[in-house]
């Protein structure tokens, strides 16, 4: 009777009366309802309503269950939620009011418990929390679930004495540093201002040793600038600081930096971690970092000229010439009071500068060897699939969870797969894609209800599957026979149109194949390349069309215009001229009148009509063919238009291709999708390379994911294997890309640095030359001029470049005018 | 759930320079293994906090829970530290060789090393200086006044992280030698490495590595940078940096680098992509369905005895198995992590993981699975071909989904294995 009244005040969510039940019971009562709470719990759990009522059955959980280990599982499953309501939430005062009441002995272990089960990464259990600080009197817990969330409440209020021992445990805690750097909580101040001094700097300095996010250092970056470290503090604490010069964030490190200097100036500093600090700096990256060290040691060079002189000759391995640079100008100034030894020491070391600076300290550097590119050998084409088996493999893996893109050789290998097998063998190709629908419903789904896609637009994607569910069913049977020459694509061309021509073309080819599957099946493609750039061989082609004709049947049409397509560009009609069918005619007639569309670059911006999107950018027009690039690939769809078998379908006209994907390209410049090596399949392509093909790889070698980048690197590389690299053309676009913001120059120095490295010297040299006389004026040009200098040293290509002069002329010792000066000696001018 | 009882907290005594290693489990409760001296003492501290760093870290889905402590071997004339991060992406050794040890050898085993905030704190405060006085076990004072008191820590120990430990062995055993940087190439390369976690490719190129979107000649796989991180610090010392991997298919695959540090070498192994576990790569499935493995394991298990290298040939000789048998034994070995493998000496070394109870089929589940799959007598023939189940097997290649997704290079899958230990059996 008790329990049924406690169930509807659970169901009808009215928390006071029932802490009022609950306060009201006797013991026995007690012990009979909690029996019933945990059925009646039970079912509510498994019903369709279980994330209602958690208020309540909280609370009457608290009132009722009989032991820690029952209560704290409980507790922790039904969440009274306050994080957006006052403090005089009415659950949680019921709530606390009834655990009040019942004077719990266990409530230590219950304290414990939920204590331990606190999550840490996410701080929404406050309701905890305050049972906790309500109970645990002078014994507070110090699990880091706990103390972050008491961090995260307005504990500052509501101090106890006992909390003070939590202080060391709470900057222990990892999320604790995100705290502190809350500006509102003002945690910094108020630890300042009540606790040990020593405690907080110990645990500061810890926690930034220990490393962590940069909301999480900034936090105790924080704490520590609040406590105004004392020189006595520091000097106490200097190993401490120097241990946080090798690996920690730069501005973290930076502190560190900080204090040690101050404590040097002091005079307070032992020479030995002077040193031992320098070494650590001179391995960071970070350009300030290194130039304030190295004007600090300076000011022991002339004390100590052998230790300072070795110490900054760490430098000499650092990726920067510009701190290369001031590091020989001050080992040059304070060489000739150093030891033998030491001199001797500073001169081998220097062999691995360059050139210029070796010469400074009267070394010679020893050249590397050029690193010669191997030849372009084109890949060959894998063999086909033999079996079903392998067919079933290789369906599987296209549609696996771990497929972020296709790859175009497999691709062709299935359609060819399937066309063969469903010739072959209609039924037991039917049985082996069975497997794959099962596994895929979805694909079962589609050949089930044909009207699933109401977009209606043309998708290669989705004809994709449509050649997998049309091989699944038996041919149709048609009422009269249909030419050889049918275009199963020519009404389906109608429909709204897809992504551009080349995904046009992919999409009516497998349309063709889907419908020829259906209607009029053949017994193999003659369009399958034997190269993995896409290309046929235009003799195997030949002997394909051959074997046709003497077996009697006639390639579908748009297989056989792909074919065409696939012919590398200087093939002329010769090998296919013995050949007497009407497909070998068709393919002399398109051979004769095969001609390029004219390809131009323009800045174009995209504005969508009813949002403020304007968007600008650098692209690249084909006339015919692609009038409005700039709208092309607008919509979020990764898969559908099967951008990574683009190249392959048009595999001798690169141009095209290049033109269709630059816009895709340029959109990679800012997000993350992986779309396999797309650039390096282009430079495997045939046809020539152009401006269109050299903007794609400007945006490639601009994009945000370092895998997109190194492939527009191999893509380069490939490019100039095959010599058709042309760096002024590379270089001049990267300056109107970089002009326009569309990709940054941090992204893509790296990529020419690595490109020019290995084995694309010259062509990178010129992009350079190209490149740097719209750079003058950017911030970060000494280190494109730093790479000029280096490729300069190594080809002696001479030669002026705009601009150069009047840099290298101008007053100071700016970055960009000291590299300026070097790369005009490089090239045999005064400096 | 493990439980760690160490007779004290290890510490550094900065004053005396007195590193004291305590030590947990193993062929005894706190074995005491080495009192002496370690050469280059900034270096070795270096080394030591990079090991730690990884036994403390989870470089996929970081959580807080406390996590295992390093593993050190002592193989009579080295000290092997060894640590395997959270995640169990990253493999951690540091091999402290004979030239850096002056001292005495108590005992050869495997046995737990304490790591605590205080001790890592003191390692790095270490400066340039006088040799390090270091103990792995406790020293007598401890053992006869701290008798009974106990520092007490338990962690979790999920069986794919033990799988994963012991798996390593097996994997890096088909590495080979990729590149070899200078000092000051290894430098500019790994501190410039840029961010990300898919998987790219660092290939030769000069003198140095470049990075490339395909895997090339002798190309290594490089999946997220930042857990090569531990690393940095430790370039200002190298000698020399060395790359290893397995032969590439161009799917992604596990990767070794190893800093040179002279008379020390730290060895890490990353995993082919940060989402991937070194324990689901299956290299050891083969070894173990063999079946036959299993008493040659026992076998060959018996002789070892903590040995730096294990000589195949030496133990060929005394077990009386031929050598390739001696081999599958060894990896067998590896699986229930009783050997480990040292790739600059291109050898496997004798330890023991100090954790009782490993089960190796508990700790393959595709093992078990397949052998299930024979016990339901789930495997028939269509020709060569297995059928199990839905799937067809041929050869190594099944058209499971697995098996479809990374094509032999995590192992076999559970129909291969099944139809291999029936052929076996027949």
């Amino acid at each position: 009777m008790t329990f049924d009244r406690i169930r509807a005040l659970i169901e009808s969510d009215q928390l006071l009366a029932l802490g009022e039940v609950l306060k009201s019971l006797t013991p026995d009562e007690r012990k009979t309802c909690a029996k019933e709470l945990v059925a009646y719990e039970k079912a509510h759990r498994k019903g369709d309503n279980r994330w209602e009522h958690g208020e309540p059955l909280a609370i009457a959980g608290a009132g009722l269950l009989p032991s820690a280990s029952t209560l704290a599982p409980w507790l922790l499953r039904y969440q009274i939620l306050l994080h957006y309501r006052t403090e005089q939430d009415p659950a949680v005062i019921t709530l606390l009011d009834v655990l009040r009441y019942r004077d719990l002995p266990w409530m230590p272990e219950l304290i414990a418990k939920l204590a331990a089960k606190m999550p840490s990464r996410e701080r929404w259990r406050q309701d905890l929390t305050k049972i906790i600080v309500e109970f645990c009197g002078d014994e507070p817990p110090d699990t880091d679930g706990f103390l972050l969330h008491l961090m995260d409440s307005d504990v500052r209020g509501n101090w106890r004495p006992a909390y003070d021992a939590l202080v060391p445990h709470m900057l222990q805690a990892v999320g604790s540093g995100a705290v502190l750097n809350v500006d509102r909580r003002g945690w910094p101040k108020y630890l300042h201002r009540y606790q040990d001094r020593q405690v907080l700097l110990d645990g500061s300095l810890a926690r930034l040793q220990q490393g962590g996010a940069v909301g999480e250092m900034d936090g105790f970056l924080k704490l520590h600038e609040t406590l105004k470290v004392t020189l006595d503090e520091t000097e106490e604490h200097a190993r401490d600081y120097l241990a946080l010069l090798p690996d920690s964030r730069s501005t973290v490190a930076g502190l560190a930096q900080s204090r040690l200097k101050a404590l040097d100036e002091a005079e307070r500093l032992d020479f030995d971690l002077l040193i031992d600090a320098s070494r650590w700096v001179f391995g960071r990256t970070e350009k300030k970092l290194v130039r304030t060290q190295l004007t600090w040691i300076a000011q022991h060079a002339k004390a100590n000229p052998d230790e300072v002189v070795l110490t900054v000759a760490e430098l000499f391995g650092h990726e920067s010439d510009d701190l290369r640079g001031l590091a020989v100008k001050l080992i040059v100034k304070h060489l000739g009071n150093t030891s033998d030894a030491t001199q001797a020491e500073i001169r081998t070391r220097a062999e691995h500068l360059p050139a210029d600076l070796a010469q400074q300290l009267g070394t010679t550097t020893t050249q590397d060897d050029a690193m010669e590119l191997a030849a372009f050998v084109p890949r060959p084409f894998p063999a086909p699939i033999e079996t079903l088996d392998e067919l079933t493999g290789e369906l599987m893996s296209v549609f696996g969870r771990n497929s972020a893109h296709l790859e175009p050789s497999s691709t062709e290998r299935i359609i060819a797969a399937i066309v063969r097998f469903a010739w072959q063998d209609r039924e037991a190709l039917g049985n082996a894609l069975q497997v794959v629908c099962e596994k895929h419903p979805w694909i079962a789904y589609r050949s089930e209800h044909p009207g699933w896609n109401t977009t209606g637009k043309r998708n290669p994607y989705n004809e994709f599957v449509e050649v997998i569910i049309a091989a699944r069913a038996r041919p149709a049977r048609l009422k009269k026979p249909v030419s050889d020459g049918i275009d199963f694509a020519r009404d389906w061309k109608t429909e709204q149109p897809g992504d551009g021509e080349v995904a046009d073309e992919l999409a009516c080819r497998l349309h063709e194949i889907a419908r020829g599957l259906t209607y009029l099946p053949k017994p193999d493609l003659v369009s399958t390349p034997t190269e993995m750039s896409g290309l046929i061989d235009p003799a195997a082609l030949a002997e394909r069309l051959a074997r046709a004709e003497a077996e009697g049947w006639e390639p579908w049409r748009r297989d056989l215009e792909q074919a065409l397509h696939r012919l590398p560009c200087d093939t002329d009609a010769t090998p296919f001229a013995q050949l007497t069918s009407k497909a070998a005619g068709r393919l002399r007639d398109w051979l004769a009148t095969r001609t390029d569309p004219v390809v131009s670059l323009v800045e174009r911006t995209f504005s969508h009509s009813g949002y403020e999107v304007k968007d600008t950018g650098l692209y690249a027009v084909l006339t015919p063919g692609l009038d409005e690039p700039e709208k092309l690939l607008r919509h979020w769809d990764d898969q559908g238009p099967m951008i990574e078998c683009w190249p392959s379908t048009l595999p001798a006209q690169r141009e095209i291709v290049a033109a269709h994907l630059v816009p895709h390209l340029r959109a990679r410049t800012a997000t993350k999708g992986a779309d396999g090596p797309l650039l390096p399949m282009l430079a495997e392509c045939d046809g020539p390379a152009g401006e269109a093909l050299h903007l794609a790889l400007v945006y490639g070698l601009g994009a945000e994911l370092t895998l997109n980048r190194a492939h527009a690197v191999d893509a380069v590389l490939v490019l100039e294997a095959r010599g058709q690299l042309d760096g002024g053309t590379l270089g001049a676009l990267l300056g109107q890309a970089l002009a326009g913001g569309d990709v940054v120059l941090n992204r893509v120095l790296p990529g020419l640095r690595d490109a020019a490295r290995s084995g694309a010297a010259q062509q990178i040299w010129h992009a350079l030359a190209a490149l740097l006389p719209s750079l003058w004026s950017h911030n970060r040009v000494s280190d494109v001029i730093e790479l000029a200098v280096e490729l300069a040293q190594r080809l002696q290509p001479g030669g002026e470049i705009d601009g150069l002069a009047e840099v290298a002329a101008r007053k100071g010792s700016g970055k960009a005018v000291v590299q300026a000066r070097r790369l005009r000696s490089a090239l045999g001018g005064t400096a | 759930m493990h439980s760690y009882a160490y007779v004290a907290d290890s510490r550094l005594d900065e004053t005396r320079r007195a590193l004291g290693l305590q030590t947990s489990g193993g062929r005894a409760p706190n074995p005491r293994f080495f009192t002496g001296f370690l050469g280059d003492s900034q270096q070795a501290a270096t080394a030591l906090l990079a090991i730690a760093k990884i036994a403390g870290t989870r470089y996929f889905q970081p959580t807080n829970e406390r996590l295992r402590d390093p593993v050190v071997t002592c193989n009579g004339d080295r000290l092997r530290f060894e640590s395997f991060s959270g995640c169990c992406g990253v493999y951690a050794r540091l091999d402290v060789l004979g030239d850096a040890l002056d001292g005495e050898v108590h005992d050869r085993g495997t046995t737990n090393v304490d790591v605590n905030e205080p001790l890592r704190r003191a390692l790095a405060r270490v400066t340039k200086g006088d040799p390090l006085h270091l103990t792995v076990g406790p020293d007598q004072v401890e053992v006869g006044t701290l008798d009974g008191a106990v520092v007490e820590k338990k962690v979790p120990l999920p069986p794919r992280w033990l799988r994963g430990f012991a798996e390593t062995q097996v994997l890096t055993s088909k590495f080979d030698l990729r590149a070899e940087l200078s000092p000051m190439d290894a430098q500019r390369f790994l501190k410039t490495l840029p961010k990300g976690r898919a998987a790219v490719w660092a290939v030769p190129s000069g003198r140095s590595l470049r990075l490339s979107g395909t895997a090339g000649a002798n190309a290594v796989c490089l999946a997220g940078p930042n857990r090569l991180e531990t690393l940095i610090p430790l370039l200002r010392f190298a000698k020399a940096v060395r790359l290893y991997g397995p032969p590439t298919t161009g799917l992604p695959v596990a990767s070794g680098w190893e800093v040179d540090l002279g008379s020390q070498r730290l060895t890490l192994v990353l995993s082919p992509e940060v989402t991937r576990g070194l324990s689901g790569e299956g290299a050891v499935l083969d070894g173990l369905a063999a079946g036959d493995a299993d008493t040659d394991a026992e076998l060959v298990g018996a002789l070892l005895d903590f040995e730096p290298r294990v000589d195949v040939a030496d133990l060929a000789g005394r077990s009386g198995l031929a050598p390739a048998r001696v081999k599958d034994a060894l990896a067998q070995l590896g699986t229930a992590g009783r050997v480990g493998y040292d790739l600059a000496e291109a050898s496997y070394f004798h330890r023991e993981l100090p954790y009782g109870g490993i089960d190796v089929e508990a700790m393959n589940p595709r093992l078990r699975n397949a052998k299930a799959l024979v016990a339901q007598n789930a495997v028939s023939w269509d020709g060569d071909t297995a059928v199990v189940g839905s799937y067809r097997v041929n050869g190594d290649a099944c058209t499971c989904q697995w098996w479809a997704e990374y094509r032999g290079g995590r192992g076999k899958c559970k129909h291969v294995l099944a139809a291999d230990m029936v052929r076996g059996g027949a």
